[in-house]
Parts: structure tokens; C-alpha cells; sequence
């Protein structure tokens, strides 16, 4: 291909021609193409010139619509949610859709429910103050006595805020890798981890429901299995994609499908604690369903019946998640090259930290993995060492978790420390937000799938450090009780208009900020905070001062315990902190420690006039 | 690859704008003549080429466009056009026809380079709320073509009796 056009310009100038130069090119062809008859395209009053600055600057955006499309086409640039989707859709990456609220749900059989065990069917709701919340999976319980008794569940006891709908029936055409559109209408929310899929398949004479399972991929599966995968495509609908027979089962032509999916209200749906508050379950069914759950169900169990479902209440004793939206470009842009590189296997801690908070991260703030040298190196040491405990019997969490989830061998468990986003920010007490068992028992069976396959999951609760203010001289031994006594003191600038209350509160809300957002395992930065507080307005300089010894330091000195073992683990910082892996800082009682700051003027010798 | 467009330049259009030196398009794009039409697979078809202004006419067109073009209206010459807005609210009076006359005098040149501007005559008719604007120009590319261009200025903007 020739370098040049026939109009003597670069066949790639296209490219760099804004509006002006565009309008000089114009003019300089028509002046110099005698052809032509124009002649007044060379001044600026001419119609014609007029039309050229149109056609020029017509050019100009159309180029800038341009490049802006060429950047859409490239993973780091994009920033139009369809073009990322389609880009991330090469290496299979499915994103997230929006995830409804979801709480733990204590169950209550009444006496009049007879013993044995149940089973609460999948989609059997409760209703209660306008909000509607699902079970997207079966739940079998124990019922020991005749009396009424909390029923201890065999499966966690999630339920999911909304309600399930049913799609219309769709007939397949019977071909490779059939895609139905899941298309409920522009306003509904379908949560992303909700969508089950059922197909009547003929046999001869005899038709029967089978449920097809959720995979990742369908090229991890195997020619029978009824298997589909769901993704969210650049329309923000759901393309749900059977198999081929090669990998998944083909879909026969006539074959009916039906799609179940949880509507979600969204953050409506949201609750506090005790919003069911020993509220009936109700068992789903439509005549489509019914049909459905007798050819699909497990006929060794004894399902709860519709009439039974009124001897079984709900009470949720902690408050929900958070509705989420669906990833955005930037979270996409971050997660999709961490899936890629882990390709559906989870090998090294940032696959599984990274596999837990995608697909948990309505449930879970923070996650961080470990592994058993990890947990003997760190954590046991911590506990031996800082708390000086010689056994687990004075640390119940460690206890349990080991009783409940840690593999007999021991040595090749994978640990995961997760801040649960329940109670993360509302707990004025001893912080004691941990997973349920019940979230817990969801993480293991979803992790279950893709983990080492030599490897169990096990699990440390995290660590809550809370902070306070302390000084101590350097000749005096650690004790927490030097907090009761310390202060926080602000030397304010007495030339600045401020008020002392506005510059308390500035202070204590960057405090306040600092640690609400703290992560596991964050470095405490002192330096940081200083510096921070020092650049108030208002604010001249800032030392910690003790009431009973007239101890002062320079800065803000913290203290930094486990509030569980009364600063057994005490650390007194002056400077920066590495905390743990496992363990996060938190605030326990925020109004304390903001009447702890005290703000005084710098004293100055004044000029007094007297009149 | 660009698209030869050849076949439009009409021969009779082309001689006749070798007699003139000015040529600009009549934006109103009324059909002006039939094309030669031995290029088109029928023959039988009529084209027929927009309106074009020569000479005197084109630099009336021009001084038209620069009497009803505000400044920052023209996208790629921002400052062009006579800012005659600003007198929309003031009242017909002599005083203003003679601003308006020193502001055309200033500006009309420097931005219409082909005349001269001799001399301009602003009446004010207040009755019709209206400028009579006749404007005495020397063409010198034209033979030093004198003529006066007579118009009318109101709210709706410049335009020859």
C-alpha cells in the first residue's frame, strides 16, 4: 500500500487532523484545484466558508468519536460498560450482576411440629413489615423435642431479600450451546446468585423435570451433565448458555425451560435486626413448581409441607447485607486479569482472598488467606506469645473453628480471615462481628469446587484491636490502665477564628475515618495521623499528655489491644504498626475517646491596651 | 480511497465563473442549471448544480453574514462578526446609529478585506424600529467598482431592501 494518498498527504493523516487544520486543507485544495470554480472560500464572510468551518468541525468530532472508540476497544482504556464486557467476555470472565441483601435467619419449629427431621424446600419464604426474604437452596433441620425449639440446620440458613419469580416457559430449538435471554423487564433486579434453571426433557412417551446446575464453565464439564452457565452480558440481562454434548448436556428440541430467579427490591429490601421476628415460612409453589419439585425432588427427604410451613418461624437476630450493584468497568478492569490468572482453580492466597471477595462481596469487607505455617508462625504465636494462653480453651473462636471446619491432619488447612459486613460499623461494644457458621458452611461449599483438593478450609476469626490514647514513660511496664488517664491535647492557634469544639470534632473525625476504613492487617501510619491533624486549620501542634504523672509525648501516642483480653497483647506506638494478618483496629467507643481530645490555646505574650 | 466527484463540475458553470473573480454558493441551494449527465448510467436523468453568487453579489453575501454573525457563533473564528446585539435594547436614536456606524466602520474591513468602506449612513426610524444602513463601497479587484449597498437593520438583523 503506497505511503502517500493521491492528495499528497500520509494515508494515516486522517488521524491527525483537528478542525483548523482540516478547514486549511479544504481551502488549500479549492484554491489550488483549478477545476473548481470557487474562488471566496478565503474569506471568513463567504457562505462557502461558512460551510467549510461546518464540514471542518463536523470532521473534528466525528475523529473524536473515533479515538474514543478505539480506546474502547482495549482493556485498559475502556470505559463504556458494554465494550468491557464484551472485552472481558474473551477470557470467559463472567461479571457480577447485582446481589441482593441477605440475612441469617434463626428457625423456630413450634410443639406443634412433630420430631424428626425436615426439610424446607428451596424458594420458601417469609414476609414481614413489606419485606419478603427466600431460601435459594433446601434447608434440613432436627426436631427434637415436641416442645417449640430452635432447630439447629443441618445446610446454612441464608435467606435472600425478594421474592422468586417464575419466567415464562421457553421451548429449546435443540442446537449447540443454546443461549435463552433471561429478560424479566427493565426494572427488575435479578439477583446474580439466584438463577435456577429447570428442563423437561422427553424420554419416549415419559416427560420429567431435571434441574440443571450453575457451573462456571461449561467446558469443565462433562457430555451428560446438566449443567448451564450464566452470564451477565454487556445489556445487563443474564444469557443463560446449555451445553453441546461434548461439554454439557445438549438441549433436544422441544424441550421446555423454565428459569427461576429472586426479584430483589433492592436497597429497600434492606433490614435491621429482628425485622422477622418469629415470622411464618411460607412454602412456594405455583402449578408449574409443583410439578417441577415432584419430579426434582429428593424422595428420601421429608419436605416440609405447605400446611407444615406455618409451625416454622423466622426471626433474623442480625441485620442484612447491603443491596449491591453490579461490578463496575474499574472493579472488572481490577478482578477480570486476578480471574484469569487463576483460571478457575484457587492455588495461592490472592486467588482465594480474590475468589471470596468477588463472590461474596455483598456478605464479606475483608478476607485475607493464609496457610498453616502462616497459622503456626503468626497466629498461634500470638496467642501463646501476646495473650500468653497455652491451649485454645481460653480462645473459644480458635476452638471452634478448629472443632468445626479444620481437616484431622491439620497441617494442610487453608485459613481464611473474613470481616463480615454484618454489624461491621454499628457495634458500640467489644467488637465480636465474626462469620456465622451459616456463612461459614456457604464459603466452604462454594470454595469447595475450585480449593486445592488437598487442602481443607478452616478458618481464623479476625483479631479486633481497639485503640485508644496512652503515655508512659519509658521506665514504666505496659499497663492498659494509663489510658483512663491520657489525653489528647490540640494546641490551637488563637489568631485563626475557629471554634474549640470545631477543631475537637475535625480531629476526632479523622480518627474516626481513619480506622472505620482500616483493613486487615493495615500498618497503622502515626505519622500519617499527625500530620493529618497538624495540617487543620487552627491546629499549631499536638502531644499526649497524662493526668496522674504530667507525662506528655510528642504526637498522638496510641494503645493497641485486644479489648477480649484486657491488653494482654498491649502495643504502645508512637510511630508506625505492621498489625497481623488477622488482626483489623477498630474504634470501640468513639464518644470516650472524643471526650479524651482536648483542645487549649498556645500561650503567647500579649500587648494588653487599656483604654 | 476518495471518491472523484469530477463529473459534478459543470462546463458552463465553469466558464462562467472564469469571468467573474468571486465566487461564493447561494446558501438557499436552489437549483441553479442542468449538469451534464454522460456520466450517470441514465442519461435521461436531470442534476442540477446549487446557485452560485459572483462578484458584487458574493461580497454582499459577505457583508450580510458579517452583520448577523455574533462574535463566538463562527465555531473555528470565534472573533468574527459585528456585535450588533448589544444595541438590540437601546433606543433608535441617532446617538446609536452613530455607534453602530463607528463599530461597522472598525470592524467591516477586517473582516471583508476585498472592499473599501468609504462612507456609511445609519438613519434612525424610530417609528419602525429600524435602521436604514446604506454603505458606500470601492471593490478594487473589480475595476475599482464603486456602489452603494443599501439594507435595513432590526430586531431580526441585516438584510438589503
Amino acid at each position: 500500500m503506497a505511503d502517500i494518498t493521491e492528495f499528497n498527504l500520509p494515508v494515516n493523516s486522517y488521524a491527525s487532523f483537528d478542525a483548523q487544520s482540516m478547514r486549511d486543507l479544504i481551502i488549500d485544495r479549492l484554491n489550488n484545484n483549478s477545476s473548481i470554480s470557487f474562488t471566496d472560500q478565503n474569506f471568513e464572510g463567504s457562505n462557502l466558508n461558512a460551510v467549510i468551518d461546518i464540514v471542518s468541525y463536523s470532521f473534528h468530532t466525528l475523529l473524536f468519536y473515533l479515538n474514543q472508540t478505539s480506546s474502547e476497544s482495549s482493556f485498559s482504556d475502556v470505559q463504556l460498560y458494554e465494550n468491557m464486557n464484551r472485552i472481558v467476555k474473551l477470557i470467559d470472565y463472567k461479571p457480577i450482576g447485582k446481589q441482593t441483601a441477605i440475612a441469617p435467619m434463626v428457625l423456630k419449629g413450634s410443639s406443634n411440629l412433630s420430631t424428626g427431621y425436615y426439610t424446607i424446600p428451596k424458594f420458601s419464604f417469609t414476609t414481614a413489615n413489606g419485606k419478603t426474604y427466600s431460601s435459594n437452596r433446601n434447608i434440613t433441620f432436627r426436631k427434637t423435642t415436641s416442645a417449640t425449639e430452635t432447630l439447629s440446620a443441618i445446610d446454612n440458613t441464608l435467606f435472600y431479600e425478594g421474592k422468586y419469580r417464575e419466567y415464562p416457559n421457553v421451548a429449546a430449538v435443540g442446537e449447540d450451546f443454546e443461549v435463552v435471554n433471561l429478560l424479566p423487564g427493565n426494572n427488575i433486579k435479578v439477583d446474580h446468585f439466584s438463577v435456577t434453571v429447570f428442563v423437561q426433557e422427553t424420554d419416549g412417551d415419559e416427560t420429567k423435570w431435571y434441574e440443571y446446575n450453575r457451573v462456571p464453565s461449561l467446558y469443565l464439564s462433562n457430555s451428560n451433565d446438566r449443567v448451564f452457565e450464566c452470564r451477565l452480558n454487556q445489556n445487563k440481562n443474564y444469557e443463560i448458555k446449555f451445553g453441546n454434548n461434548i461439554n454439557g448436556k445438549r438441549l433436544t428440541a422441544g424441550n421446555t425451560i423454565a428459569v427461576y430467579y429472586i426479584s430483589s427490591t433492592g436497597s429497600e429490601g434492606e433490614i435491621s435486626q429482628n425485622n422477622f421476628s418469629d415470622s411464618t415460612l411460607n412454602v412456594f409453589n405455583t402449578t408449574k413448581y409443583d410439578q417441577i419439585f415432584a419430579d426434582t425432588k429428593d424422595k428420601t427427604l421429608t419436605y416440609l409441607t405447605v400446611d407444615q410451613s406455618t409451625e416454622v418461624t423466622a426471626t433474623n437476630n442480625e441485620a442484612s447485607t447491603s443491596f449491591s450493584e453490579e461490578e463496575t468497568v474499574e472493579e472488572i478492569r481490577s478482578n477480570a486479569p486476578k480471574f484469569f490468572s487463576s483460571e478457575y482453580k484457587l492455588i495461592t492466597k490472592p486467588d482465594y482472598e480474590n475468589y471470596v471477595t468477588r463472590n461474596f462481596r455483598n456478605l464479606i469487607y475483608d478476607v485475607k488467606a493464609s496457610n498453616n505455617s502462616d497459622y503456626v508462625n503468626i497466629f498461634q504465636k500470638y496467642i501463646k506469645d501476646d495473650l500468653g494462653l497455652s491451649d485454645y480453651t481460653g480462645y473459644n473462636n480458635a476452638l471452634f473453628n478448629q472443632y468445626e471446619y479444620s481437616d484431622s491432619f491439620n497441617v494442610n488447612n487453608l485459613y481464611l480471615t473474613i470481616i463480615p459486613k454484618f454489624k461491621k460499623s454499628n457495634s458500640v461494644v467489644t467488637r465480636s462481628n465474626y462469620m456465622s457458621p451459616a456463612l461459614k458452611n456457604e464459603i466452604i461449599f462454594q470454595l469447595r469446587k475450585y480449593k486445592l483438593m488437598n487442602g481443607e478450609i478452616s478458618f481464623i476469626d479476625p483479631v479486633y484491636l481497639n485503640i485508644d490514647f496512652i503515655a508512659k514513660s519509658s521506665n514504666e511496664p505496659n499497663i492498659l490502665e494509663y489510658t483512663d488517664y491520657t489525653k489528647l491535647v490540640i494546641q490551637r492557634n488563637n489568631n485563626v477564628i475557629i471554634n474549640d469544639n470545631t477543631i475537637k470534632n475535625k480531629v476526632a473525625t479523622i480518627l474516626k475515618n481513619y480506622f472505620d476504613t482500616a483493613k486487615l492487617g493495615k500498618t497503622i501510619d502515626i505519622q500519617t495521623l499527625n500530620s493529618d491533624i497538624a495540617s487543620l486549620e487552627g491546629v499549631e501542634s499536638l502531644y499526649t499528655y497524662r493526668e496522674d504523672t504530667g507525662i506528655s509525648r510528642n504526637g498522638i501516642n496510641l494503645a493497641v489491644y485486644n479489648p477480649i483480653y484486657n491488653g494482654r497483647d498491649l502495643k504502645i506506638i508512637d510511630s508506625n504498626l505492621n498489625l497481623k494478618y488477622f488482626q483489623i483496629p477498630y474504634i470501640e467507643d468513639f464518644e470516650a475517646l472524643k471526650d479524651k481530645i482536648i483542645v487549649e490555646s498556645v500561650a503567647k505574650s500579649k500587648t494588653v491596651i487599656e483604654y | 480511497m476518495a471518491i472523484n466527484l469530477d463529473f459534478l463540475s459543470d462546463q458552463s458553470t465553469k466558464d462562467r465563473a472564469q469571468k467573474y473573480v468571486y465566487a461564493d454558493l447561494h446558501l438557499d441551494f436552489k437549483l441553479q442549471s442542468s449538469l451534464s449527465n454522460n456520466y450517470l448510467s441514465d442519461p435521461g436523468t436531470q442534476l442540477k448544480d446549487v446557485n452560485i453568487d459572483y462578484d458584487v453579489r458574493a461580497i454582499e453575501t459577505s457583508i450580510r453574514n458579517i452583520f448577523n454573525t455574533k462574535p463566538g457563533e463562527k465555531i473555528l473564528n470565534p472573533a468574527f462578526g459585528l456585535d450588533l446585539s448589544q444595541y438590540l435594547f437601546e433606543p433608535i436614536s441617532e446617538e446609536t446609529a452613530r455607534e453602530i456606524g463607528n463599530a461597522v466602520l472598525e470592524q467591516l474591513p477586517l473582516y471583508e478585506p476585498r472592499v473599501i468602506l468609504n462612507s456609511i449612513d445609519i438613519v434612525a426610524k424610530e417609528n419602525n424600529n429600524e435602521y436604514i444602513v446604506t454603505m458606500s463601497i470601492t471593490v478594487p479587484e473589480l475595476n475599482n467598482l464603486y456602489t452603494d449597498i443599501k439594507g435595513v437593520l432590526d430586531t431580526q438583523g441585516f438584510r438589503y431592501n
